[in-house]
């Protein structure tokens, strides 16, 4: 379940670029051949999100077909 | 349930992804949010391995420094990494080349003990419930291994063919390890572990009269995937292509 430590970076990276925003949505790009599965990801988002500014936070991942594995955006307010 | 993004063939056969989901696109806006505060999009356009690849190129640095030469061999359970290395071991040694084991296993440490009494300086990493080594796991065993200036670190990573390739360790250079019990069509199954590699070694070639196994198949689906791999077949049994091997290692090894 390498998709659960990926996550964890995620959640940290946003929550220390965006300290005391609310965060609404993290947006993902993931490639076909990236070698991570969005739906592990996914499953892994909730877990990891838990008792961090990003709980309750929707997590979008937009798949493409290359080997993208990337951190694009978040909405905050 | 994903049989939506599936695609059907003439022949009627579906694909399904498991992998994928069909919840894509943006999520349903959620009440409550967002009425008061605008809700402002920051861009961050950053690789997910950033914190990883972080501590790999600052190992990568390190070893530069002390001329250590880092080789990454990945593959499957039972491919034959930890053989591989028992029989490179008085094969380096007779050349000269001082070399130490990284072993990455689950639990255990088993495989570091098979290496160890051959005499060579090992340290067992061990991944818990992780299914791969990642950087930093490989900077500490580093810190505690001390490779001397001039020698070869081979880690031994966990067998798995999935997870490891997506993790830069720092390694100089990577090794894809496959038996040819394992099926030719396993470079395209696994593709992002034969992409990232610089050699492929392919193992247990004295077992090619008893398996059914297509080795120019399966070169060229390696070639498929990363076209100027190099292909290395050897038997560690019967001792073939061990000195192709030691070849390599020995001009992938930086001078000191």
């Amino acid at each position: 379940m390498h998709e659960l430590s990926l996550m964890d970076d995620v959640v940290a990276a946003v929550a220390r670029e965006l300290r005391g925003a609310r965060v609404h949505v993290v947006r993902l790009v993931v490639g076909l051949r990236s070698g991570a599965s969005p739906r592990a990801l996914r499953s892994c988002f909730e877990v990891c999100a838990g008792g961090t500014p990003l709980e309750g936070a929707a997590l979008d991942i937009v798949e493409t077909d290359g080997d993208e594995l990337w951190l694009e955006e978040v909405e905050v307010s | 349930m994903c049989t939506s993004r599936g695609s059907g063939g003439e022949d009627g056969h579906v694909l399904v992804r498991g992998d994928r989901d069909d919840r894509g696109g943006a999520p349903a806006p959620r009440e409550g949010l967002g009425w008061v505060r605008e809700v402002r999009t920051v861009r961050l356009e950053r690789e997910l391995l950033a914190s990883n690849n972080r501590v790999s190129a600052r190992t990568r640095r390190l070893l530069a420094d002390i001329g250590v030469t880092m080789v990454n061999l990945i593959g499957a359970p039972g491919a034959g990494k930890t053989s591989l290395l028992e029989a490179t071991v008085p094969r380096l040694r007779a050349a000269g080349v001082s070399f130490a084991v990284l072993q990455g296993d689950q639990t255990t440490d088993l495989d570091a003990k098979r290496i160890g009494r051959a005499g060579v300086r090992t340290l067992q990493v061990n991944t818990g419930a992780g299914c791969h080594l990642d950087a930093a796991m490989v900077a500490d065993g580093l810190s505690t291994l001390a490779p001397e200036p001039g020698s070869v670190v081979f880690v031994e990573n966990v067998g798995n063919l999935v997870c490891p390739a997506l993790y830069d360790l720092g390694e100089l250079a990577r090794v894809v390890v496959m038996s040819v019990t394992e099926g030719e069509d396993k470079p395209l199954k696994y593709a992002q572990a034969f992409r990232a590699a610089d050699l492929f070694v392919l193992t247990k070639t004295d077992l090619l009269p008893y398996v059914e196994f297509d080795e120019a198949a399966c070169v060229s689906n390696a070639r498929r995937v990363n076209a100027r791999l190099p292909v290395l077949p050897l038997s560690v049994t019967r001792a073939d292509g061990l000195d192709e091997w030691c070849a390599w290692v020995e001009r992938t090894a930086r001078r000191p």
